[in-house]
């Protein structure tokens, strides 16, 4: 493997290749790619969804834009997961934009989400640099900041819908959320330790 | 909206990439998307930096039905090749006299036959830990299973991988011993499109290395994956 891939996720050159063949319309390689990737795209829309159903049928919406749109991944701009994630969860916040839901937004913690480095093969913790450099950071957020953020990305909640789970006032949450992105983007570009 | 001023962008796009972006402000930044680089290029930056959140979990195996409902939404004829019968090659060949016509004919038609029924199994074993491991692919008309070692293994001296086809109902079928790293090619009894048929998943366990075939499995369950088919 070349030294450059320590910092990406698992087969990204592999999922990269894929999807080039994808775009030239080979199923077999849309099989393998489904195969590799569908387990944590399902984990992302269950976690936003918190819905088997409604997660399967965003699942299924995302992996046929995969398929359609993967003549427009661009390489150069982003890792083949980024990409894959962020068409999954924008099919995801669609379906709860559609919900509208004023349901209640259980508390959760970004870290949870992170699983322990410990029980996995060195190589694999070794390819999940990112994931270390965003827990150290994630880390350094004041727990109000953490939470703000986490609702945001993985609830869709807008400003005043954070501020109304959180029960702190708008300009609060709003200059939360702003120093916990500048806070991630100073740290993550100097590449963790947290504070 | 002024979009050139470099703080505003980053604003923006991260922003737009958390969620909090909305109404026409986030309409007004997504029309301009395309058209600008410096918008693209911001965006991307903090799709790279707030994915790793998500990409994070632990992954979850969708059931069976997903795969399906898939493939049913994608058109089969969506693809570049043309059936053989469109092509020009058989009827030259066809024109060309006697024995050499035959067999120009029948390699394109094997090579058309492949093209048009590019069924394949594929299936990606992970470890408990969600860990892609292995990758197992097969052609429906053929008599070999490749498995591809993804992280390499230690068993320790006098044990051997052996892959399991999981039916869904009735016992496990042995399929073949699997060297610890790189690539193996398993050459199965019959047809694979008949071996495989109605099985769900494919599993590998640690079993002691006898020299002959285990009956069934004994020993730990290392890998485990379902098993897809491409069409």
């Amino acid at each position: 493997m070349p030294a450059d891939s320590a910092s990406k996720f698992p087969h990204s050159e592999r999922v990269a290749w894929l999807l080039g063949q994808i775009a030239l319309g080979s199923r077999e390689a849309f099989t393998e790619l489904y195969a590799l990737t569908g387990g944590l795209l399902f984990a992302i829309a269950l976690r936003i969804l918190r819905d088997r159903h409604a997660a399967e049928e965003a699942l299924q919406e995302g992996f046929v834009k995969v398929w359609r749109q993967a003549s427009s991944y661009v390489a150069a701009r982003s890792k083949p997961l980024t990409w894959m994630a962020t068409v999954v969860r924008n099919c995801c916040l669609d379906e709860l934009r559609r919900r509208n839901s004023a349901a209640e937004v259980p508390a959760y913690d970004a870290l949870e989400a992170i699983p322990d480095e410990s029980p996995t093969p060195v190589e694999h913790a070794a390819a999940n640099a990112d994931v270390r450099v965003l827990r150290e950071c994630l880390e350094g957020l004041e727990p109000v900041q953490q939470q703000a953020l986490t609702l945001a990305f993985f609830q869709g909640l807008s400003h005043s819908e954070v501020a109304q789970h959180l029960a702190q006032p708008l300009g609060t949450v709003k200059s939360h959320i702003r120093r916990a992105l500048m806070w991630l983007q100073r740290c993550m570009q100097r590449g963790g330790h947290g504070r | 909206m002024k979009y050139e001023r470099p703080e505003l962008i980053d604003r923006l796009a991260s922003e737009f990439v958390l969620g909090t972006l909305r109404g026409a402000a986030r309409r007004r930044f997504e029309r301009l998307v395309p058209a600008t680089p410096a918008l693209q290029e911001a965006v991307a930056e903090w799709e790279e930096r707030l994915m790793p959140i998500a990409l994070a979990l632990p992954p979850v195996t969708p059931p069976p039905a997903v795969w399906r409902r898939i493939v049913a939404q994608i058109p089969v004829l969506d693809r570049p090749h043309s059936p053989w019968w469109d092509r020009i090659n058989v009827w030259r060949g066809l024109a060309i006299t006697s024995v050499g016509a035959l067999s120009f004919l029948f390699v394109v038609h094997e090579e058309a036959h492949d093209q048009m029924f590019p069924q394949t199994y594929v299936a990606v074993l992970n470890a408990p830990a969600g860990t892609p491991s292995m990758l197992v692919t097969a052609k429906q008309v053929g008599h070999t299973l490749t498995v591809k070692v993804l992280a390499p293994i230690d068993v320790g001296g006098g044990r051997m991988l052996a892959l399991w086809a999981m039916p869904n109902s009735g016992r496990p079928m042995y399929l073949g011993a699997i060297e610890p790293a790189g690539v193996s090619m398993l050459h199965v009894g019959s047809e694979t499109g008949r071996i495989l048929r109605g099985v769900s998943s494919l599993a590998v366990t640690v079993e002691p290395d006898r020299g002959q075939p285990p009956q069934a499995p004994s020993g730990p369950e290392v890998y485990r994956g379902p098993l897809l088919e491409s069409t």
